[in-house]
């Protein structure tokens, strides 16, 4: 779309905001949204998928209370899109006006700060999937899925995909108060590729896969694709799977554990959301909950969330993450800060509107301005606290020195399952792959194991955190979070870290609950 | 949203663009409008509505098939839609699975035409704003705080090919979650769902998650596992509300594809095995008069009823058109999975069932972010939430915090000493179109539950 007539666009929304009593009020155009996806199973290519869309959200802050409606198609004429946008603007206020008469205090916006009027962000990348013709992605997919196969009758499936996608939106917002609209533009791009391969016999089935559950993704190009060696990658998992299937079962009980960053990062994910400012307040009651925060939020600089080896940190300036961006949708610029800082509880994940609230609540003024994690998965949908990249910064140690400080433990690969208590207190993974760790040595692998307990006490059972060469980066595609729902992406690096003292389960039930 | 002349004209017109590319190729439209009001302590924080469509237009040569989706409708965009996929189509080898295009059914029933009307929401914000009024004057004078969110949505799909078919449908559902909270804790639960907004029982909704919250507050407070001596069994009465959490993934063992590829609980078990106890009839059920309807699926088949257990007995699975061709079985017109369950009830009431409990017995309210550590054996883990009781000697005797559960999900489908009669549970959400899920479901009593830890 001609950048003028967006500008138009943003303008028109604007103005008729102010005019109908709006304190405060932006847009989000999604000029151009485009993804494409291919997948292959059993080299059988079953789906190859493009899609677009356009469109924009209006919110409005009216009377102390927001109001947002949007709608979609910016492809059609200049006038009709004017028409809807003035439309969407009235339908937005009207819902502000009915929201505040069910408010007892207002809505107030924290200060932006000093932040630019006009700017714009792209995310960096090498290779245009879009521009890689579909005949080289559909190959790469065969390959990959040609190199699963195994003499093995076990291996009963393989599959491989990749997706692709290209966003460009412009932001802009007016407030009273504040001279100058400002306006945001950014194009960010996302890729990745996810490999699998599963091994069935009887009621046994075991999985592997590359990465994460999802795979491997990332903020960038085609480049991360092609970073990836499928043959030896495919080798190695169809050996673990078919060296899962024959092996004994996980034992329950309680042990020492290491975990491998490929599903640590996991952990660290879903640990993530207790940090969100918006559950806090309580936003999420009514749908996927609080948090343990609430418990230690007074406490806030000094509480020990966990042993002195655990750094979390939020960035949204990580390159490559799929948290990474150049300004949230309130307009604020990405920012980098800790969570936890050697085991102290720092920070939590704010947005102009939490801020004072979550000031209140602790009786001082923690927050002048928010720490910019607002974001929305689509125009269709109102910005909610998101997580950035929230990651587990490396440590010192090396995972071989991990290994050796364990007497009997066992060391955890990949992610099978996941499920946490609303507040984020207790914690249920299954994870894909296990060995035995034995006098400070690997042993056998063992299979069906999964880990419970209570994430405090988790994070303060962490002994040490391997170093940087050893650290994955877990970007999730699909995190969902919000009523209407929304999935979005975040990014999440890890390294292997040393727990003791952590209750392991089977997930098969084998040897009790 | 268009109604259905105009949205079978869009689809008329991709068929025809398909055609004039010299490609066969099926063309479907999913349309929404939703309205959502959410509070937090009793405080309304967001209230987004919204309205799109998507039109997906999958082209074909012969086995060989690509999909393009647009949210643009002029008729130029869909000839460079068209193009792209038939761009895309040349690349793309054949699959051997692809689906026969599906054909116009015959002599339609009545309920499947019957179901073209766009219902009006006019009074959608006003029935929210007399609700949610009315949960706060609930609140007041106690200590108590009820946050709700109330969505409502219309939608409407058309799906037509170059085979012949054309076919358009609607749909409408609203439901109420109320959360009553109080500042130490607690919190309560209940929903409430119908067709319309102005049919969603607002005034049990509140009496149900008051009264559950005003119990709580009168309790002890017991947390079983304080005794540090680690996992047990125990009885357990779940809510419809759990026995709706656990029934939406317990659903997927019943997807046609798992079954075939072994990696459900029933891939390798025969039609007609015994998989839980004779008490359990359980089936996908679309034309079920408290479910959101939902007549076909994506690629134009209608759905059929599906007894996925009768009697204790494996009865069947659902299977869209690739997955039915994998199985060398019929589609059974769920391409977009089961989301019509049916559990059928006992007579008990919920208090009938808790004066059963000659033995410690967990009542849970909620399920909460529930997963599923081994699918292939059906294992299934979750927390309680919204309420967590003890109950021994026939009567609730305490508050727990929340307890983390881990079942055999089959296993325990054979354990079911009782069920309420079934009623509708809500439909879901989901991430970006509207898509209902609705089951009706029971309440149900089931012996020896393995819990393994607190949240305490």
């Amino acid at each position: 779309m001609d950048p003028g007539i967006a500008r138009r666009f943003a303008d028109l929304a604007l103005n008729e905001a102010e005019r109908l009593g709006a304190s405060y009020a932006d847009v989000r155009l999604y000029l151009e949204d485009v993804g494409e996806g291919f997948s292959v199973k059993d080299d059988v290519v079953e789906s190859v998928a493009s899609d677009s869309d356009s469109g924009a959200g209006i919110r409005v802050l009216v009377d102390g209370a927001w109001g947002f409606a949007s709608f979609s198609d910016l492809s059609r004429s200049t006038s009709t899109c004017l028409n809807d946008i003035a439309a969407a603007v009235y339908s937005a206020v009207q819902l502000a006006r009915l929201s505040a008469r069910l408010r007892t205090f207002p809505i107030e916006l924290a200060p932006l700060g000093d932040v630019p009027n006009e700017a714009e962000y792209a995310t960096p990348f090498r290779i245009d999937p879009f521009t890689v013709p579909a005949r080289e992605k559909i190959a790469l997919l065969r390959d990959f899925c040609a190199a699963l196969r195994s003499e093995s009758d076990l291996i009963a499936i393989r599959g491989c995909s990749m997706g692709a996608s290209r966003t460009t939106q412009l932001f802009a917002s007016t407030e009273r108060g504040r001279v100058a609209r400002r306006y945001v533009s950014q194009t960010i791009r996302h890729c990745a590729l996810h490999v699998s391969v599963v091994a069935i016999d009887g009621d046994e089935m075991q999985q592997r896969s590359l990465g994460g559950l999802d795979g491997i993704g990332g903020a960038g190009g085609f480049e991360l694709v092609l970073s990836v060696d499928g043959k030896a990658v495919a080798e190695r998992l169809v050996a673990e799977a078919l060296e899962l299937m024959a092996a004994p079962e996980c034992v329950p009980g309680t042990t020492d554990i290491i975990v491998m960053p490929e599903h640590l990062a996991l952990h660290v994910h879903e640990t993530g959301h207790g940090f969100e400012g918006d559950r806090l307040l309580g936003y999420e009651q009514t749908y996927v909950g609080n948090t343990f925060i609430n418990e230690l939020l007074d406490r806030i600089g000094e509480h020990p969330f966990a042993s002195e080896a655990v750094n979390i940190v939020a960035d949204a300036t990580a390159p490559g993450g799929y948290g990474t961006f150049g300004f949230d949708d309130e307009g604020v610029p990405a920012q980098r800060f800790f969570l936890v800082e050697r085991g102290t509880l720092m920070n939590v994940l704010t947005s102009r509107e939490t801020v004072s609230q979550i000031n209140r609540r602790v009786g001082r003024e923690l927050y002048r301005h928010s720490n910019g994690t607002m974001r929305a998965s689509a125009y269709t949908r109102m910005p909610l606290i998101r997580m950035t990249n929230i990651s587990l910064l490396p440590g010192t140690a090396t995972l071989r020195e991990l290994i050796s400080r364990v007497d009997r433990g066992l060391l955890l690969d990949g992610t099978t399952s996941w499920s946490m208590s609303e507040d984020r207190k207790n914690f249920d993974f299954g994870v894909q792959h296990a060995h035995e760790i034995i006098n400070g040595r690997l042993g056998r692998v063992v299979r069906n194991a999964g880990y419970t307990g209570s994430n405090l006490a988790f994070w303060r059972s962490c002994e040490a955190v391997a170093g940087e060469d050893e650290s994955f980066v877990l970007n999730t595609p699909n995190c969902g979070k919000g009523q209407p729902g929304q999935s979005m992406s975040t990014g999440h690096q890890a390294s292997p870290a040393l727990f003791r003292d952590v209750q392991v389960y089977n997930r098969k039930q084998r040897g009790g609950a | 949203m268009r109604g259905k002349e105009e949205t079978l004209s869009l689809l008329a017109c991709a068929v025809d663009e398909a055609r004039r590319a010299g490609v066969e190729g099926e063309a479907n439209i999913e349309a929404y409008r939703e309205s959502t009001m959410r509070s937090a302590w009793g405080e309304v924080h967001q209230t987004p509505v919204a309205e799109a469509a998507v039109l997906r237009v999958e082209v074909r040569d012969g086995l060989r098939a690509a999909t393009v989706e647009i949210a643009e409708t002029s008729q130029q965009a869909i000839r460079e839609a068209i193009a792209r996929g038939c761009a895309l189509l040349s690349d793309v080898p054949e699959n051997p699975y692809l689906p026969d295009l599906a054909n116009q059914p015959e002599n339609l029933p009545e309920e499947i035409l019957g179901l073209q009307e766009l219902l009006d929401f006019s009074d959608d914000l006003a029935i929210k704003e007399r609700a949610f009024d009315r949960i706060r004057r609930a609140s007041q004078g106690t200590a108590l705080t009820g946050s709700a969110r109330f969505f409502t949505a219309g939608c409407e799909k058309g799906v037509a090919n170059t085979a012949g078919l054309s076919r358009y449908h609607t749909a409408s559902h609203a439901f109420l979650a109320l959360v009553v909270s109080e500042t130490a804790g607690l919190s309560s639960y209940a929903e409430r769902a119908a067709e319309v907004p102005s049919a969603v029982d607002v005034e049990g909704a509140i009496e149900e998650a008051f009264s559950r919250a005003a119990l709580m507050q009168r309790l002890p407070v017991l947390d079983p596992f304080a005794d540090g001596k680690g996992s047990r069994a125990y009885d357990a009465i779940f809510t419809h509300y759990a026995v709706g959490e656990w029934l939406w993934y317990l659903s997927w063992s019943f997807d046609g594809l798992s079954i075939h590829e072994r990696t459900s609980y029933l891939g390798g078990r025969k039609l007609g095995d015994i998989i839980a106890g004779s008490n359990v009839t359980l089936a996908e059920d679309w034309r079920h008069l408290e479910v959101v309807a939902l007549p076909f699926d994506y690629e134009g088949r209608t759905s059929q009823r599906v007894p996925f257990i009768e009697h204790g007995r494996f009865r069947g699975a659902v299977y869209d058109g690739m997955s039915a061709k994998k199985a060398g079985v019929e589609s059974t017109g769920h391409s977009g999975g089961a989301r019509c369950l049916v559990l059928q009830g006992g007579e008990k009431t919920f208090d009938e069932l808790i004066a059963l409990s000659d033995r410690p017995t967990v009542i849970a309210t909620f399920l909460n972010y529930p997963g599923m550590p081994d699918e292939r054996e059906a294992v299934f883990t979750a927390t309680t939430r919204y309420g967590t009781f003890f109950a021994e000697d026939g009567k609730a005797r305490a508050v727990c915090p929340p307890l983390r559960l881990r079942v055999r999900s089959f296993d325990a489908l054979s354990r079911i000493e009782g069920m309420t009669p079934s009623h509708l549970l809500r439909g879901q959400e989901n991430y970006g179109m509207f898509e209902p899920v609705s089951f009706v479901i029971p309440a149900m009593r089931i012996r020896d539950v393995d819990f393994v830890g607190s949240n305490a």
